[in-house]
């Protein structure tokens, strides 16, 4: 099981468009992926969950991996939150 | 009988009613013996209406009805959901042995609940695309008839409890007259959508589908909100009187299209058009409009979860600017802020938004954003008379940080080789009272002015519009309010920049001899009011018009 701290750089948060983007990226992996905020968790392999999620900018947040690829999948979570998930600065 | 409720697509329309019944879904409840046809039924509906949506949103896609796509796209993602959506469903009918249409219910209920109990507008959008799914593929599994949207006669007043995106992507748009409805406020999808083709919406009414009947008689008013059902003769009289008035005004005015504005003294001045999106320049061009004085750069960053990128804002500039070439088009930079105006920066709500972080003070807090508007802006500037303009300056070196982005969003084009117009005018909105009050130093630096009369009232009375107590106060007539405002127009004269006005007061016929007789150089306007202006316009007298300026306001 892998744990990472990210804070998501997006101005619009995780919302819509990046949250699609985001979503896309994690569901090639095997993995569980979790994603933790204010101690309530969320699966970020599904969009409807990330959504409700209402992850702001700013605000750093938790990803629980665990699986076969975990190094690999924590690596692309990572990546692609650092970023910005297809939104330019 | 009269309706009333809240206007939310502006203009004039009569017709008649077609009623979208209260959308009343019976699931059955019974037990499904064979598992495995429920699955099969549930994945045949789900590839329908998958398909539905596509339809939708390549429609909206192709006709540049950018917002509704994007609206079509969440609920493609949505319906898309396998943890969440479709793998539920699907254990529920192979465990409980629930049918299809059950275990869509009991699922989109669950998630429609997590989005309704957020008090969140963004959450509250969501809350509508789930509710719209939910329907979409009950109706789809349960049969259930609906009109033939696609088939509406000719102006069709659609009158529903709710008027969701997908009703509005399956109707035939060109045979529809008006909305009504009970909810969807300003901001909803549907009256977003309704006010981008130009057709008149009123919602808040109460139990619209059960005091309207299927056929009747309409008259709407989408600024107003008023509704008249089954008009009598007299109300008809009267709404056809309207719209005849309207036609003749529009014929009379239009042989002032080509002419250029000048009064009967031969006094020349420019009017141009305000506009909010790249479509409405269409709109400009076909008003006789002689420029854009104030294009609202506000739409590429609204109603949407992302900020729009580099590529995306020098797309829409360059579209107006070469459109409108020769003529030139003064962009404004972002102008707003607040949590609900911009749900893509996820703002903090403030007690005071109008003295508040918006505008040009939240741009030079945000540099990265700001130079990717200002990049965007330059790089436009190559193709047509590009002008851009300052909102909301109030402090001599809030505009100096200002022109110092626009040097390094220069630098920055220069590093990657891209060309842009090296004399681009910079100018800045007069519209917060010390900028007015300092105009004469505020002159030296700018290269335009554009009094933004709206806020300059606002401000300089202290007195909020919008508000039912103290709205009375707000007049731009006042004469504090025309004093600052012939002070601003000197001020430009005597450092020989042109001044404009973008703000209401430019459409006031009462206000326009005290303006141009104070030697306002351009009048901004909505599009509608361009040409009876300028045929108003050639009715004065320009000499008369310099005497009512010098009584109008105190020395």
């Amino acid at each position: 099981m892998k744990s990472i701290k990210v804070t998501v750089l997006n101005p619009s948060g995780l919302h819509a468009r990046p949250a699609s983007t985001f979503v896309q990226t994690v569901k090639k992996f095997k993995s569980n992926i979790t994603l933790i905020k204010a101690g309530q968790t969320y699966n970020a392999k599904s969009i409807i969950s990330i959504m409700s999620a209402c992850v702001k900018c700013q605000e750093e947040v938790e990803f629980l991996i665990e699986g076969e690829d975990e190094e690999l999948a924590a690596h692309a979570v990572e990546s692609a939150i650092k970023s910005g998930l297809g939104e330019s600065a | 009988m009269k309706l009333k409720g809240c206007g939310i697509s502006p203009g004039l329309a009569s017709g008649t009613a077609v009623v979208l019944e209260e959308k009343q879904i019976v699931i059955p409840e019974d037990r499904a013996e064979n598992a495995q046809e429920q699955i099969a039924a549930f994945y045949k509906a789900h590839e329908t209406v998958l398909a539905q949506y596509n339809v939708f949103y390549e429609n909206a896609r192709q006709s540049h009805r950018e917002k509704e796509a994007d609206i079509f796209s969440a609920h493609l993602d949505i319906l898309q959901d396998d943890d969440s959506l479709v793998q539920p469903i699907v254990s529920q009918i192979q465990e409980h042995h629930w049918n299809a249409a059950k275990a869509v219910d009991f699922q989109m209920q669950q998630i429609i609940a997590v989005f309704e109990s957020v008090d969140d507008d963004y959450m509250k959008l969501r809350a509508c695309d789930m509710r719209d799914v939910r329907e979409q593929l009950l109706r789809c599994l349960l049969d259930i008839q609906e009109p033939d949207l696609s088939l509406l006669p000719p102006e069709s007043v659609i009158v529903s409890n709710e008027i969701t995106p997908s009703d509005i992507g399956k109707m035939e748009l060109s045979h529809v007259a008006g909305f009504i409805s009970w909810a969807g406020g300003l901001n909803s999808h549907s009256s977003i959508i309704a006010r981008s083709m130009g057709i008149p919406a009123v919602s808040q009414v109460e139990n619209p589908t059960s005091v309207i009947r299927a056929g009747m008689q309409i008259i709407l008013n989408g600024s107003s909100g008023e509704i008249e059902l089954e008009p009598d003769a007299a109300a008809l009289s009267k709404y056809r009187k309207q719209q005849q008035e309207l036609a003749q005004q529009q014929a009379d005015s239009l042989a002032f299209k080509e002419k250029p504005t000048v009064t009967a003294d031969g006094h020349v001045l420019q009017l141009w058009a305000n506009i909010g999106t790249p479509q409405e320049a269409d709109q400009a061009l076909a008003a006789g409009a002689e420029g854009i004085g104030l294009f609202r750069s506000e739409f590429l960053y609204m109603d949407r979860d992302t900020l729009p990128d580099e590529e995306e804002q020098f797309t829409a500039y360059k579209r107006v600017v070469e459109q409108m070439a020769p003529r030139p088009v003064v962009i404004r930079t972002l102008d707003i802020g607040g949590d609900k105006e911009l749900p893509a920066l996820c703002l903090e709500s403030e007690s005071n938004p109008f003295l508040g972080f918006r505008a040009i003070r939240l741009c030079l807090d945000m540099p990265e954003l700001f130079l990717v508007q200002l990049r965007a802006l330059l790089r436009a500037s190559a193709f047509g008379d590009l002008r851009i303009m300052f909102p909301l300056i109030s402090t001599m070196d809030e505009l100096h940080r200002a022109k110092q982005m626009v040097e390094q969003a220069k630098q920055e084009l220069d590093a990657r080789g891209v060309h842009y117009n090296q004399n681009l005018p910079v100018g800045m909105m007069v519209e917060v009272p010390s900028a007015a009050i300092r105009a004469d130093a505020f002159a030296q630096e700018v290269d335009f002015f554009s009094i933004g009369t709206n806020d300059l009232t606002q401000y300089t009375l202290a007195a909020d519009r919008g508000n039912g107590k103290v709205g009375h106060i707000y007049d731009v007539h006042d004469l504090a309010v025309l004093t600052l405002i012939r002070h601003t127009i000197k001020a430009a004269k005597r450092h020989r920049i042109p001044c404009g006005l973008c703000g209401e007061a430019g459409a006031d016929g009462r206000l326009q001899p005290f303006l141009i007789g104070c030697g306002i150089d351009e009048l901004s306007m909505s599009s509608g009011e361009i040409l009876k202006t300028r045929m108003a316009i050639s009715k004065l007298n320009f000499e008369q018009c310099e005497k009512i300026a010098e009584t109008f306001a105190d020395t």
